[in-house]
């Protein structure tokens, strides 16, 4: 009894805000005028594929240059201590706060047409350089929100590993590089799985940056954006919506059961 | 005797500019000799094993040579040396043969070669059968020899063992300690071990180093150790001698609960030493020198006796045979002068 009442905040929540708002979603998608072949009209849809694929692209470049970036960096901040490492710490956190508006806008400010990139390069090479308004602007600033998340994640785990074994592995003759690969992201691969999780699905869903960029940038979430408010055609931004909730969670389960494999296949 | 000679001389290491782990010290280890280091907590075991294992550079002037090689620039992965830690380290991500197997790997050591040498120093070290296991599926005393044949199975030139025994049950650990002392021995490989525990060092050491505040304060055979300890330290850490503290007149020291006759003459120190079987029980009216018990442990094979109001602090004994007082019990005490350590 006393476990059925733990239980039921979990219960509770499941049903209010993931079952019944997802069958809801999904129950509207099917009661356009095109019911189920709905479905068949997505998959037959070259514009809604090509942006399916970017934002699947897109999401998947951030992942992997944001674990790169920040186990990099977070590795670093482990195993040194130096003057302002706090202060470092805690900064590099600040654009967990910020709206994709916000991120948007300083991608803006840095790669824009009156950017700080474009005026050094015009001035400096004679060249223009504008990234923040195409699929580049939008990876920044994808990156620049996910590395804090991930380097957090990282960071905690790897503070936790057993300086030990390292020493361990170099005791036996493992080099830097084999150090790295047989015993430091073997012990950091779950922070690694569950932060790229988060960073990949976070990128999927991402949509206030985008908006900001703008002008031609196609990604999933703008594309229902679009159906809803200028098309007002609502079943499609429903089924689109189940469209991206389900590639991103099957693209995470095959995520998670290769990493699986290949950590139990390793050393 | 094959093996690498070891030796360190005048290695010095300070912490951050100030915590003198490790006092300047030379010491030398015979090839295959296996050398206990014994002290207290903090006494700079750990820092020494370090800094022959290459994970510490010693302070400037420092150096520290496998046979005539100086590899104190060396870093611990060019050394050669194999190293139990204390928390073992062994690799949760590895079957028990993947850990074992990890020096050879590294090294580029493929196939039959390694399988091989990997069966040789799992079955050399008890743990046949556990090839497939992984490490959270073994058991205290299973791990601890995974790390020693995992730090073993490249044939390292010194073998180095931090508190190898310590994570373990207490329960356990006497079986494990001579178990670990019968392996060590069969390997005839040179080897340092550190512990804090007298019996342990003794059990499995050929020859120990007693560490104090930094330094050693003796090296010595456990036997010699024992006998003829040179300083306090070792007299009341090693042996778990008793300290006598009273004014010497004539060869006599008087004490709170007597006199003693020590027949030292010349130069009289102000305490003396005496160990714990040394004293004998008799009756207080024919005793020079009497105490209470206040403690009383049987142990089965002896008993220890605690006795207050003889020196300052209380008197050890331990007592053979069954008939012990009890406490509250007045007792004589019977100390031989040829007994007596005193320095
Ligand atoms: N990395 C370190 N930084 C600062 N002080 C240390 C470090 N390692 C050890 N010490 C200090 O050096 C002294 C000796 O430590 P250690 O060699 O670990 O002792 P033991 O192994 O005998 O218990 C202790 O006072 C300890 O606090
Ligand atoms: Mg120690």
């Amino acid at each position: 009894m006393f476990i059925f009442f733990c239980f039921l905040p979990l219960i509770v929540f499941s049903l209010a805000f993931l079952a019944l708002p997802l069958v809801r979603l999904f129950s509207a998608s099917v009661e356009g005028e095109l019911g189920w072949s709905i479905y068949g009209e997505i998959l037959s849809n070259p514009r809604y594929m090509q942006s399916l694929l970017d934002t699947v692209l897109v999401s998947l470049a951030v992942t992997i240059a944001a674990l790169l970036v920040a186990t990099t960096a977070a590795l670093f901040l482990t195993h040194n201590r130096f003057r302002g490492r706090s202060l470092l710490i805690a900064s590099l956190t600040f654009p967990l706060a910020f709206p994709g508006v916000v991120i948007g806008f300083l991608m803006i400010l840095l790669g824009g047409r009156q950017g700080l990139v474009n005026n050094i390069s015009s001035n400096v090479f004679d060249t223009r350089l504008v990234f923040a308004y195409s699929m580049v602007g939008l990876f920044f600033g994808y990156l620049y929100f996910s590395i804090p998340r991930v380097l957090l994640t990282v960071m905690a785990t790897a503070e936790k590993l057993d300086p030990a074994l390292v020493e361990a592995a170099r005791s036996l003759g493992a080099a830097p590089l084999q150090v790295l690969r047989d015993v430091t992201l073997p012990g950091l691969a779950p922070a690694l799985i569950a932060s790229g999780a988060i960073a990949f699905a976070t990128a999927m869903g991402a949509f206030g940056t985008a908006f900001t960029l703008a002008t031609d940038i196609d990604v999933l979430p703008m594309v229902i954006y679009t159906e809803f408010t200028l098309s007002a055609n609502i079943a499609m931004a429903c089924a689109l919506s189940v469209l991206l909730g389900l590639v991103t969670w099957v693209l995470l389960m095959f995520a998670r059961s290769l990493t699986g494999t290949s950590i139990a296949a390793s050393g | 005797m094959t093996g690498t000679e070891l030796q360190l001389l005048g290695c010095a290491k300070t912490f951050g500019g100030k915590t003198k782990a490790l006092l300047p010290t030379d010491l030398v280890v015979k090839p295959g000799e296996i050398l206990g280091l014994l002290g207290p907590s903090g006494c700079g075991k750990t820092t020494m094993l370090r800094i022959m294992a290459g994970l510490e550079t010693p302070d400037a002037g420092g150096k520290v040579l496998f046979d005539d090689e100086d590899v104190t620039k060396v870093p611990i992965e060019h050394r050669s040396i194999g190293m139990v830690f204390q928390s073992y380290a062994l690799f949760p991500n590895m079957s028990v043969r993947q850990n074992v197997g990890y020096g050879l790997k590294v090294r580029g050591i493929d196939g039959p070669e390694r399988d091989g040498r990997v069966d040789e120093v799992m079955a050399f070290c008890r743990l046949e059968g556990l090839a497939d296991r992984a490490i959270d599926q073994l058991s205290g005393g299973q791990r601890q020899r995974v790390a020693l044949a995992r730090a073993v199975a490249p044939r390292p030139r010194v073998l180095l063992l931090d508190e190898p025994l310590s994570a373990l049950d207490a329960a356990l650990r006497d079986t494990l300690r001579d178990e670990l002392a019968m392996i060590l021995r069969g390997l005839s490989m040179t080897a340092v071990f550190v512990t804090h525990d007298q019996s342990e060092a003794m059990a499995i050491a050929d020859s120990i180093a007693v560490m104090k505040a930094g330094r050693i304060e003796q090296r010595a055979a456990p036997e010699v150790l024992y006998r003829d300890p040179q300083t306090d330290f070792v007299a009341s850490f090693v042996g778990g001698a008793n300290r006598l503290a009273g004014r010497f007149e004539d060869g006599e020291l008087h004490l709170d609960g007597g006199t003693l006759k020590t027949g030292i003459e010349g130069n009289q120190p102000d305490h003396i030493f005496i160990r714990q079987e040394d004293i004998q029980i008799s009756s207080p009216d024919v005793s020079a020198l009497r105490g209470t018990v206040i403690g009383r442990v049987y142990l089965g094979t002896h008993t220890k006796l605690t006795i207050a109001g003889v020196s300052e602090t209380p008197l050890v004994v331990s007592l053979q045979g069954a008939t012990a007082p009890q406490i509250g019990e007045i007792v004589g005490l019977d100390i031989p002068a040829t007994s007596l350590i005193h320095f």
